[in-house]
């Protein structure tokens, strides 16, 4: 696991050691820098497989090409016995220098070969062109920037900002996503000239021209397979345990991060091995007790016959909330970086690599808003609920959450409108209030999310919504936010619901069977019916909620206060001081819980002096 | 005395069909020595074709549910027993399996089951199956694969016997390879069960495609994965490199199979009660154009393509290997026209419907004596 960048133009390398330095918690282990002529590139390093071999940059045979990686590549044995037969020598034993040989064999194409988590640059000196590759499904993340005197990526924005080449200006389209959906799609980012490389794409750069082409995507299918429900659960099984499998190739050991859900207790379930005791882990808070999971998730380990670690989150977040959000790198306003990033740094106290969950729901279908929203949509076709909207006017957006859900459902409204009134964090009318500048236009958000369901070719609600997270929430706030916590306490984090072939098998599948057994993936619940006995299996989903209404009324009440009413707050100009103010002030009297809207711009603001301020980009270039 | 044979069937032509082609060819050649009465359901055209025939073929009357045809094809198939008094019966099919179970409990008449895999696989035929191949004295059946599936269900294996069905029968001229204009890969079957691979072949493309810039995948079949197979070439970014021809006719077809390169179908085994190939019958035929194939190391597949021999049997889940072994044969030309030769020769030596018919004549002898 790594931290990587690079930088094409002039004078390049000052700026790329500075690059690296902002990368330092990614790969405290080694750093490597490689200058050409125009164009350097640099590596930090964790060693976690291979650990004795060389560190990065690595290149072919002749030094033509040569490549920077950050991730897993989970079938890098099996490449490296095809390239060892092709005649490629290989001077080292780890799955980096697997890259730079097959971009020698297929070119472009071999991202196509790859098994695994990754985002690669490959400088190929003689074409002097260069080719950057993110996975499939967005799990390592990736940034660049095309100025018109040079060319700039690396593994985080802050290393981008590091760089001295990338101007701050805020891009207005992304700061209407990111008030909406909480996070920052891509190919947008807060910084008008920077852009996420999408998941599944490639990029190559030659004489100053960009091309960007998709390489993969998630190809649903509605059609219906004739099988039985038994050979599809026997084939899923195995293609579950055949990724679990593939996902433990490491050098050093490896923990689980255990929730106690159904999706870490699998995956606890299918990697535990006879012979050597699989170390768990699993955080609770002291304020909320009935949030937590730590009794579920204690039955699940002693069951498995695991080493169990538990960990308590008590207060005291104001202290570490500034450099958590600065580790989280964009601004994502889930609370749930807070969890993860302590439970990441718990468990690196133990060991170096960890598996974890994310992605179950979305592959799967686990979440209750897809059937939900699929049964409304069958209402719907039905004509049941015209006449609803007429008599039932729409809930205040703070009425509480099943209150605007089920107005959500009755209302005749298309999919897109549906799914946006379910997840945002502020509603239309909402955000002009509470921002200071003009809002743009509302449609943008709107537009993005119908024009995702219309390219899943989804024939059910559920499968198309399913879609648009996997495009989206997936990569830009779950998968940023698992990267970004785990890579601050320099772990890393594996993610083997995500492999590329169960989520092509998922995806195979028609929605409704998904949904089967009231959408509570049953598939998986099958899956291990051998290592769990079904009380744990079926045990009812409890979203991993984390108590930050809580938090914004005691401990963070005083820090969010001082920082939305602060100075630099005020001379930003972004938001309306006044009513940030009643927010906070209804939020703390218990009038009304805007715990997720005041988290959204802690988050931004926090970002914003952290970022783009000026005191923070003097001491990034320093 | 002449010999009498009485085939029971679900499927027989002119319907069409690996099977019905099967049974029919087999119907001839024994009817070349003895005499063979057939019982099959009707069919569109069937009196056309009956009429071509020499052998005696007594058509069921289709009904409106299934399970009454079904029972109407048993009631006749009884009836054919008494009227005819057969030397041995052969059923065709498990499902005709209770009228032979009779004729073999109460007529004490020997009987050959013929088993083709997906029926000793499917939960629902499995119980017609298993009774079929109980009472018969012996079962003949495609691959060492489908004789596993079979001993797995308490079958003894010295009743048991593998035939490789026979393929061809028309003379075909010596191929010229056919890469004019760009590499071909070509894929056969009806696009209906995922187990077949062509999305194993798609993942398999990009990397084809890095090494043989002119490579084109032909896929000919049709059927419901067709939609979903056409958006994944899409989202690969090989739409361009894939031409699906449709169900073609059987002209056609042979020019797609003398044009190709190379013959592919990766097909995978599912789960127990899953798809698998039970021998691969696709693969003869583009062996009897001189064509070597790559196929996926499931099911019966080590049967139709012997591997290093007439062609390259490689994991079926793995894309790498896929695009590995299709590059070897693509851009070594000698290597593929060696096993594309020795391919021809073993399907018209070993694989010929005349070797069939010996072989299950052979059999139907033993069940005699």
């Amino acid at each position: 696991m790594c931290g990587i960048a690079g930088l094409i133009g002039a004078d390049t390398q000052r700026p790329i050691r500075k690059m690296a330095a902002a990368l330092m918690h990614r790969g405290p282990d080694a750093e490597g820098f490689v200058d050409t002529d125009g164009a350097s590139l640099a590596a930090r390093r964790l060693r976690i497989i291979d650990i004795a071999g060389p560190d990065q940059p690595l290149f072919n045979e002749d030094r033509s090409i040569v490549s920077v990686f950050n991730g897993e590549i989970y079938n890098y044995r099996e490449l490296r016995r095809f390239l060892e037969s092709k005649g490629h020598r290989f001077h080292t034993a780890g799955d980096t220098e697997v890259i730079v040989h097959l971009y020698e064999e297929f070119g472009d194409e071999c991202v196509h070969a790859l098994r695994g988590m990754f985002a690669f640059a490959v400088w190929d000196s003689r074409r002097r062109r260069l080719l950057l590759a993110r996975d499939r499904v967005g799990i390592k993340p990736l940034y660049f920037s095309d100025r018109p005197d040079c060319f700039v990526f690396a593994s985080e924005l802050k290393s981008m900002l590091a760089s001295g080449r990338v101007p701050t200006d805020i891009d207005s389209a992304a700061l209407d996503f990111y008030l909406t959906l909480q996070y920052v799609p891509a190919p947008l980012t807060m910084l008008q000239h920077v852009r996420k490389l999408e998941p599944g794409h490639v990029l190559s750069w030659q004489a100053g021209h960009v091309r960007i082409r998709r390489y993969w995507d998630l190809v649903l299918d509605s059609a219906e397979p004739r099988k039985r429900w038994s050979v599809v659960a026997e084939d899923f099984q195995r293609t579950l345990a055949e990724a679990v499998t593939s996902h433990q190739v490491s050098d050093v050991p490896i923990g689980v991060l255990l929730s106690g859900g159904i999706d870490s207790s699998a995956l606890t379930a299918l990697a535990s091995r006879d012979g050597e005791r699989l170390k768990t882990f699993t955080i609770g808070f002291d304020q909320s007790p009935n949030i937590g999971e730590l009794a579920q998730a204690r039955a699940v380990a002693r069951r498995i016959g695991t080493e169990h670690h538990e960990l308590n989150l008590g207060a005291n977040l104001a202290d570490r909330l500034p450099s958590i959000l600065w580790h989280l790198d964009e601004p994502v306003a889930d609370a749930a970086a807070v969890p993860t990033y302590f439970i990441c740094e718990f468990a690196s106290r133990f060991v170096k690599v960890v598996m974890s969950g994310e992605g179950g729901d979305e592959v799967l279908g686990g979440y209750p808003r897809y059937r939900w929203l699929a049964l409304a949509e069958r209402a719907r076709t039905f004509g049941l609920v015209h006449a609803v909207p007429a008599l039932w006017r729409k809930p205040s957006w703070t009425a509480p959450r099943y209150v605007r859900h089920v107005r959500t459902l009755l209302d005749d409204q298309p999919l897109e409108r549906k799914h946006l009134e379910w997840i945002r964090n502020f509603p239309d009318s909402e955000r002009t209030r509470v921002l200071a500048v003009p809002a743009t236009g509302a449609e943008r958000v709107e537009t993005f999310i119908r024009d995702l369901i219309a390219r899943s070719g989804a024939t059910d609600a559920a499968s198309a919504l399913m879609y648009v997270d996997f495009k989206t929430w997936l990569p830009d706030n779950v998968l940023t936010k698992i990267d970004r916590m785990s890579m601050a306490v320099s772990i890393e984090a594996r993610v083997p619901y995500l492999d590329h072939q169960l989520v092509e098998f998922a995806a195979a599948m028609p929605g409704h069977w998904k949904m089967r057994r009231a959408g509570r993936k049953w598939l998986l619940r099958e899956a291990v019916q051998h290592q769990l006995p079904a009380a744990m299996r079926w045990r009812r989903k409890r979203a991993f909620l984390t108590p930050v209404s809580s938090w914004l009324r005691a401990d963070l009440h005083d820090f969010t206060r001082s920082i939305l009413s602060g100075k630099r707050c005020a001379e930003r100009g972004l938001l309306n001081r006044r009513r940030v103010g009643e927010l906070l002030d209804d939020h703390r009297s218990g009038r009304a819980d805007h715990g997720q809207a005041l988290w959204n711009l802690i988050s931004l603001e926090l970002w914003f002096q952290q970022n783009t301020d000026a005191p923070a980009l003097a001491a990034a270039h320093d | 005395m002449r010999r009498r044979w009485l085939l029971l069937t679900t499927d027989f032509p002119p319907s069409t069909g690996g099977i019905q082609q099967l049974l029919w060819k087999l119907a001839s050649g024994l009817a070349a020595t003895d005499s063979v009465i057939v019982v099959a359901p009707a069919a569109r055209g069937d009196r056309e074709f009956d009429r071509q025939q020499s052998i005696v073929t007594v058509r069921v009357p289709l009904l409106r549910w299934r399970v009454f045809s079904i029972a109407a094809l048993w009631i006749w198939a009884l009836a054919a027993i008494i009227r005819y008094r057969p030397t041995a019966i052969i059923c065709g099919h498990a499902m005709m399996g209770p009228a032979a179970a009779v004729a073999r409990i109460v007529g004490r008449i020997p009987v050959v089951a013929m088993v083709y895999g997906s029926e000793v696989r499917s939960p629902r035929i499995l119980p017609l199956a298993t009774l079929t191949m109980n009472t018969a004295n012996r079962v003949v059946t495609i691959s060492r694969f489908t004789a596993s599936e079979i001993k797995s269900h308490g079958i003894a294996a010295e009743s048991i016997a593998v035939i490789p069905p026979g393929a061809g029968g028309e003379q075909y001229d010596c191929v010229d390879a056919g890469s004019t204009n760009g590499h071909v890969l070509l894929s056969v079957s009806r696009l209906a069960d995922r187990y077949k691979g062509h999305d194993m072949v798609l993942r398999a493309l990009p990397l084809i495609r890095g090494r043989v810039p002119d490579v084109r995948y032909v896929i000919a079949g049709d059927g419901p994965l067709r939609p979903f197979l056409e958006r994944m070439a899409v989202a690969l970014g090989v739409a361009d490199a894939v031409q699906f021809v449709g169900e073609i006719d059987a002209h056609e077809l042979d020019a797609w199979y003398r044009r190709c390169d190379l013959f592919v179908l990766a097909s995978r085994e599912e789960a127990s009660a899953g798809g698998a190939e039970g021998f691969g019958l696709v693969f003869i035929e583009a062996a009897l154009r001189g064509k070597p194939s790559l196929g996926g190391r499931s099911g019966g597949i080590p049967d139709a393509v012997l591997d290093g021999v007439t062609g390259v049997l490689v994991d079926p889940q793995d894309p790498v290997a896929i695009a590995r072994a299709a590059i070897d044969l693509l851009s070594n030309p000698a290597r593929a026209a060696s096993l594309g030769a020795a391919a021809r020769a073993r399907a018209e030596n070993e694989l010929s419907w005349r070797a069939y018919i010996a072989a299950f004549r052979e059999v139907l002898d033993q069940t005699l004596h």
